[in-house]
This record gives C-alpha cells, sequence and structure tokens, in this order.
C-alpha cells in the first residue's frame, strides 16, 4: 500500500495587509475556485480603515497506489506543517529587466545577512495552532512577516506581512525598483508537510508547495488578461511537455481571455468601450469576418519583443521594456513607441484556432465558477488571480519564476533548487515605488488589473484617477491602505472603500 | 448545483437503470430467484463544511423519521473522511425489490415534512450534486444489519474494482482471500452498466485505518490473489484494478451507530 501525499495549492499566494487581526473575521481566505471572486462579508477593510490580509489555504491531498483518494485532514491523520518566508530583496541584484544584471542593491553594505529578513522556518502540527514569523531584522530593525495557523482541519493558513516598508537610515526613494536602504515585508517560501495516518507510524513527505505573500490585490474582479496561471502553463508546455488540447473550447478557453480584455474597461480609461466589437463575437459561432477581425488585433508572440506593432493587443508595456526605453526611474518613456507584451503562444493559439473555426461551440452562457474545490482548482484559483507580466519587474513574481526555475510537475516548483525569498527577490523595494510608477505610461498600460488607471465611483459615469491624491513614491509608502478596491455592483464595476 | 435529474432521482421519480451479479459467490453461487436485494447508493455532495449541518439536520430530522414510520428497510448514513469529493455523507439503504424502493422513495418524497426540508436544502444551496448508484444482488451478499457488530467499528471503505476476468461474477477464490487478509464486505454487488466493466463495487468495515492498511497489503502479497492477477493480465492485459474508493465514518444519526 502506497500513498502519496501533495500540496495544494502548488503555489498559494497570502496578500499583505496592514489590519493586524488575525482571528478568523479579521483576515479572508484567498480565492479556492477559479473564476470566484472572494468579497470579505465584512468589507476588505475593518473599521480603522486597514486592510484585511488575504490568508493562503493549503490543503493534503492523497493518492492511495495512484487511485486519487481526497483531502487528507486531521480526521485521518496527523500533519505536520512547515513554513518558511523570507525577504531578501535588498541584498539582491537590482532589478534591470529582463538579460540586464545589475550590481547588488545596497552593494556598500559589507554585512549582507543585514539586507535579509530571515526569521526561518516554523512548524505546526495538528489543528487550530498558530506560529509568527517575527524574528526576522532588516539593518537590526524587527520586521513581521506574518504568521501561519492550522485550521480545525489541520489546513494550513498563511498571512503575510502588513504592509510596513521604511528605512532605517531614512534614506530617499529615487527609483520605482532599485532603493538601497529600503525594506518592505513582502516575502515568499517554501511550504512543506509530514503526513502520518492514523494508525500508522511512518510519516510520509508530501510533495511540497510554495507560498508568495505580494501586496494586495485592489481589484478582484478584473482578471490580468496574462494571469500567472497563463504564464506558468506555458512553462508547464515548454519546458514539462504538458499538453493543451488541440480544439478549444469556446466557453472555456476563448471567453475568458475576450472578457477579460471586455473588464479592462473598469479600470483604464484607454480602453473604455473601445473593446465594445467583442460582444459581436458572443455568442458564438459569430462570422469568421468577425472572429478574425478580433484575431488581428492581436500581437503575435513569435515577434521579438522589443518591435513595435503599433495599436495591436494587449495594449500593455513589454517585459523587455529596459531594451526599448533603457532602464530608468521614475518618470514616462518618450512616446510614440508600441512594444507591448503579447498572449502567451498557447493563448494566441487559442485565438488563432477561434479564428478559423476550429474551437468547440459550447456556449450555454457566461459560465458560473464551479462550487467544487479540486486540487488543480486550488492552484489556478490563486495564479489566475495574480500578473502573468510584464515582468518589470512585476508585482508578485517575477520573470525568474515563469523563465528560470524548475518545475518537477507542471505549476509545482522545484523546492530543493530554491530559497525562502527567491521569488520575490527581484521585486521592488519597497514594492509602493514600483506601484506608484505602474500606471499609464503613453501609449500602453502596466497592469491594470493589479493597479488600476482609471475607475468610476458609485453613482458616477465619469472615469476618476484609481491613486488619485497620489504624487510620490512616499505618498504610496505611507498612504497605500487608503486606496480603494474594486466591487462588481450589478453591470458595473466600481470603487468602494476608499479610505483617504 | 444539484443537476436535476439527480434530484429527480433521488426524489424517486427515476431510478438508474443497472443490474448485478453475485460478488459473494462462495456464499451463494447461483442467485436464488427471488433471493436478490436492491442496494441504493446515495452520495450527497455538500457545498461546503459551513452546510454540513444542514444536510444533518434534513437526514435526521426529516428524512430518517419519515423513512422510520414506513417500515424496517435495513441502511446506513455514512460521512466521507477522504473521499474525492467532502464533506459527502452517503446513505445505504437495502431494499428487497426495484418496487420496494420505488415505493419508499415515492412515500418519502411526498411526506410534506420530507419536502419541506428538501426545499430548504434546495434553496440554501447545500448540496454541489446528488449521485445515485443502485446495485443488485444476492440475498447473500449483504450482511447488514445481521452482522451489526462488525459495523459498528464505524469505519468503512467504499471500493470499486474493474475486473475483467470476473465476466461471470468474482471466481469462488476472491471469498477465501478477502477472508483470509481480514476483509469482510457487508455489501458487494456488480454493475452491469457504465464504464469499466465488469465493475464492482464493496463496502467493508474496518477497525482503524491501520488495520485498513494492513490488509489491503496482505492482498498485494497473498499468493494466491497473485497468481489470479497474472492470469487475469495474461488473458485481458489487465487484473483487477481499483477505479475509485473513499472512506467513511458512520454518522452519529446512523441507525447503527
Amino acid at each position: 500500500m502506497s500513498w502519496v501525499f501533495k500540496i495544494f495549492p502548488s503555489i498559494g499566494v497570502a496578500r499583505i495587509g496592514n489590519c493586524p487581526d488575525d482571528s478568523a473575521s479579521g483576515f479572508y481566505v484567498g480565492p479556492e475556485i477559479p473564476g470566484s471572486v472572494i468579497v470579505p462579508p465584512n468589507g476588505y477593510k475593518d473599521g480603522q480603515g486597514r486592510v484585511r490580509r488575504q490568508a493562503a489555504r493549503f490543503r493534503v491531498y492523497g493518492w492511495e497506489n495512484g487511485v486519487f483518494m481526497g483531502e487528507i485532514t486531521s480526521a485521518v491523520a496527523n500533519i505536520t506543517w512547515t513554513v518558511e518566508l523570507a525577504n531578501t530583496k535588498a541584498a539582491f541584484n537590482a532589478f534591470g529587466g529582463i538579460g540586464h544584471t545589475r550590481p547588488l542593491r545596497n552593494a556598500s553594505v559589507t554585512d549582507r545577512s543585514a539586507l535579509t529578513i530571515t526569521p526561518g522556518p516554523r512548524t505546526i502540527t495538528g489543528a487550530n495552532g498558530a506560529a509568527f514569523f517575527d524574528t526576522g531584522l532588516f539593518m537590526g530593525i524587527p520586521v513581521p512577516l506574518g504568521e501561519i495557523q492550522t485550521d480545525g482541519s489541520g489546513r494550513l493558513l498563511v498571512l503575510g506581512g502588513f504592509g510596513a516598508s521604511s528605512s532605517p537610515t531614512n534614506a530617499p526613494l529615487t527609483t520605482f525598483a532599485n532603493n538601497d536602504g529600503w525594506h518592505d515585508d513582502v516575502s515568499d517560501g517554501p511550504v512543506t508537510a509530514e503526513v502520518t495516518l492514523n494508525g500508522t507510524k511512518t510519516p510520509v513527505q508530501a510533495s511540497g508547495a510554495w507560498v508568495i505573500c505580494p501586496p494586495p490585490r485592489f481589484a478582484p474582479p478584473i482578471f490580468h488578461i496574462i494571469s500567472l496561471y497563463d504564464a506558468l502553463l506555458q512553462t508547464a508546455v515548454d519546458h514539462l511537455g504538458y499538453k493543451v488540447p488541440a480544439t478549444p473550447s469556446f466557453t472555456n478557453d476563448v471567453y475568458p481571455i475576450l472578457k477579460r480584455a471586455m473588464d479592462y474597461q473598469w479600470v483604464t480609461t484607454k480602453i473604455g468601450n473601445k473593446h465594445s466589437p467583442l460582444l459581436d463575437v458572443i455568442p458564438p459561432p459569430a462570422t469568421a469576418d468577425q472572429r478574425n477581425f478580433v484575431f488581428q488585433a492581436l500581437r503575435d508572440p513569435a515577434i521579438t519583443p522589443t518591435v513595435d506593432t503599433p495599436h495591436l493587443m494587449p495594449a500593455i508595456w513589454t517585459d523587455f521594456f529596459a531594451d526599448v526605453f533603457g532602464i530608468r526611474g521614475h518618470g514616462s518613456p518618450a512616446t510614440g513607441h508600441w512594444a507591448n507584451h503579447a498572449l502567451t503562444p498557447t493563448q494566441y493559439s487559442v485565438m488563432k484556432n477561434w479564428a478559423t473555426g476550429n474551437f468547440i461551440n459550447d456556449w450555454i452562457g457566461p459560465p458560473s465558477p464551479d462550487t467544487n474545490i479540486t486540487p488543480d482548482g486550488l492552484t489556478r484559483a490563486a495564479l489566475e488571480n495574480c500578473s502573468g507580466g510584464p515582468f518589470f519587474p512585476g508585482i508578485e513574481t517575477s520573470f525568474f519564476t515563469r523563465d528560470v526555475y524548475s518545475y518537477v510537475e507542471p505549476f509545482r516548483l522545484d523546492g530543493a533548487q530554491l530559497n525562502a525569498g527567491d521569488l520575490s527577490k527581484q521585486q521592488a523595494v519597497p514594492w509602493q515605488t514600483d506601484f506608484f510608477d505602474c500606471v499609464f505610461q503613453s501609449p500602453l498600460s502596466w497592469w491594470p488589473a493589479a493597479h488600476p488607471d482609471n475607475v468610476f465611483t458609485a453613482g458616477s459615469n465619469n472615469y476618476v484617477t484609481w491613486d488619485r491624491g497620489f504624487n510620490s513614491f512616499s505618498d504610496m509608502v505611507n498612504f497605500w491602505s487608503g486606496l480603494g478596491f474594486l466591487v462588481q455592483s450589478g453591470d458595473v464595476v466600481v470603487e468602494t472603500e476608499r479610505t483617504i | 448545483m444539484i443537476s436535476r435529474r439527480s434530484a429527480l432521482s433521488w426524489l424517486g421519480v427515476s431510478a438508474a437503470g443497472v443490474g448485478a451479479v453475485n460478488a459473494f459467490p462462495a456464499f451463494g453461487k447461483t442467485r436464488p430467484a427471488d433471493g436478490t436485494r436492491v442496494i441504493a447508493f446515495e452520495r450527497f455532495c455538500v457545498t461546503d463544511v459551513g452546510q454540513v449541518l444542514h444536510l444533518r439536520s434534513y437526514i435526521a430530522d426529516a428524512l430518517l423519521p419519515c423513512m422510520d414510520q414506513l417500515r424496517n428497510i435495513p441502511r446506513m448514513y455514512l460521512e466521507a473522511i477522504v473521499a474525492p469529493h467532502t464533506p459527502e455523507t452517503l446513505v445505504l439503504t437495502v431494499y428487497s425489490s426495484f418496487n420496494e424502493m420505488l415505493e419508499v422513495r415515492n412515500r418519502t418524497s411526498s411526506d410534506p415534512r420530507v419536502r419541506r426540508a428538501w426545499s430548504r436544502i434546495e434553496s440554501a444551496q447545500v448540496l454541489d450534486d446528488v449521485r445515485s448508484h443502485v446495485l443488485i444482488v444476492s440475498e447473500e451478499s449483504v450482511r447488514f444489519p445481521a452482522e451489526s457488530a462488525i459495523v459498528k467499528s464505524g469505519l468503512f471503505e467504499v471500493r470499486t474494482w474493474h475486473a475483467p476476468a470476473w465476466r461471470e461474477g468474482p471466481p469462488p477464490e476472491v471469498s477465501s482471500v478477502l477472508s483470509r487478509i481480514g476483509v469482510r464486505p457487508i455489501v458487494g454487488g456488480a454493475t452491469a452498466a457504465g464504464e469499466h466493466l465488469p465493475r464492482f463495487t464493496y463496502v467493508v468495515p474496518f477497525d482503524s485505518l491501520a488495520a485498513r492498511q494492513h490488509a489491503w497489503a496482505r492482498l498485494d502479497e497473498d499468493a494466491q490473489w497473485r497468481e489470479m492477477q497474472r492470469e487475469s493480465m495474461s488473458t485481458y492485459g489487465s487484473g483487477v484494478r481499483t477505479t475509485a474508493k473513499a472512506i467513511y465514518k458512520l454518522a452519529p444519526y446512523s441507525p447503527l451507530a
């Protein structure tokens, strides 16, 4: 009798927040079902306007002799969880874009360990436990990175940091990505579990997972046109031989791309109603001319990233921004270039097949999220809420995760080859500077599903700037939690809970 | 969401068409003409753990009292502890015939208290799905509640085997092999429709998870079983293969608890 255990999601996402309440009503669990949007019953913020943390919940699933058995909980096993979180941004190389290795951040600091926030691993066994990542230091200053809990069934909950960024040396904030003397409290690290079935004595190590603790997701109903799920699916196709269906489903493959494009109207005035022609191809099949009109508007991912493709979609910047404009600090690049980020080859292939009529017309209306929690669904739900590009350097993680790191199976990193902090070390330090900068830069946007450019307030038909009133990196460091969250309200998406 | 077909099936408007052969030939090599039983498996897949109490209330406070009033029908209520979908409650009922099953279902579904409770379940979206599965087995293949002592261990496995060599039912040696390794099914039968045929479903009580592990490990080492597997492989290209399994515990409100 042979059991195999695996942790899901294989990459989980726990988002930081400055609400310190770690009781069940003080935070909320992130999406666990693809397509679902979590709206906390008591709001994204607490009564004091502080952003609640989004916990990542991890579960163990079991296979016995190759047969899927289901979730393993404390009802049938003793589960020992170990998690390590770290923030090593300040000790890593300055970010310079894909293919550009730059000097170390804080190069003048000889004690490199003083730059890494590494509280070490924490372990919990059984149900209703807790442990805190509260011993990490940055230049001698304590920087808590969050905590882990187990629920009544022995599942793991990871809660990230508190959005606290500072400079013990009072260094100025000068660039979008590399600010020496600064730290933040995002983090990432491995999640492992040792499973001992009741009545047995030999623990079995579960296949490990990873957790990322990035900034909040302020626009939960708006999905990235290229999500991290799409990006890592492409990694699986390219490097692990993962096969996607030769004939795409309209409902499951084509429609989500169309819907994401249309939904960008809620987060950038540059889209506005320009995507209304997409309505003409729903419901399918539409005409060949209509489908081809949409497809011809897409950039081919085979085109060299730095080549301009004026007016093709998606209208978001390329990963290779540094090669187009040169690395620079805060400020707008020269206008007139259209070096945009293409869909993944798999997404592009889906659209190409659809355009030529090679698709399954399974349309019965917009799909509702499933109600079942499944292992693969947990991973997809976590990753589809993250940006899959552009990675300049990105908001949740970087191109390292897509292009460099090894995977033992689709979406499951090879933890043996990684250290805690590796998925966030390339990100901007502090994150608020990149978040401030990644607004519309003519003629393209960055990631409006992460940082909306323009939004609607309730009852208004006019766009307003989402981060109105924010004029500097420091404003974002100090006041980020005052930004509003976007919620679906009937047929529209509006800003809510703005507290500044 | 509950599919309309599933819900109607449960309410007795339709029934899954299946047939079976004797899964325990050692207890009766020929199926008696009137010695069969209809075993209904009803899997109630609950949307999330917060809804389990609603389903428990429906079963314990409405369905169970209603069935108690009808006649003495052997049944068990099991809650999944390891299963592809959790939370899940499995209702296992033994009927003397299809007609009895349909009659009981019609009567329970027309009971006002059951109907009200079911409406609450539907309106509260308690269930993802209701999956029905019916076996027809020999009378001797059903060992509960007659052997309720072994049932009271409270831990059960429902296991389905695809056995290409068992076209006429499991060979007689199967019972002795299972008995030897400590597996004493309380229900077993073959499904006559669907994929992976011939397909056999067993409900097996165990004293503990460790006892379960131990028993199945012994099966893999049993010389007679290995020989049966080898013969099946050589003739059919495949041995007995487990296609599904799940582990349950007796629900606190179950008649045999």
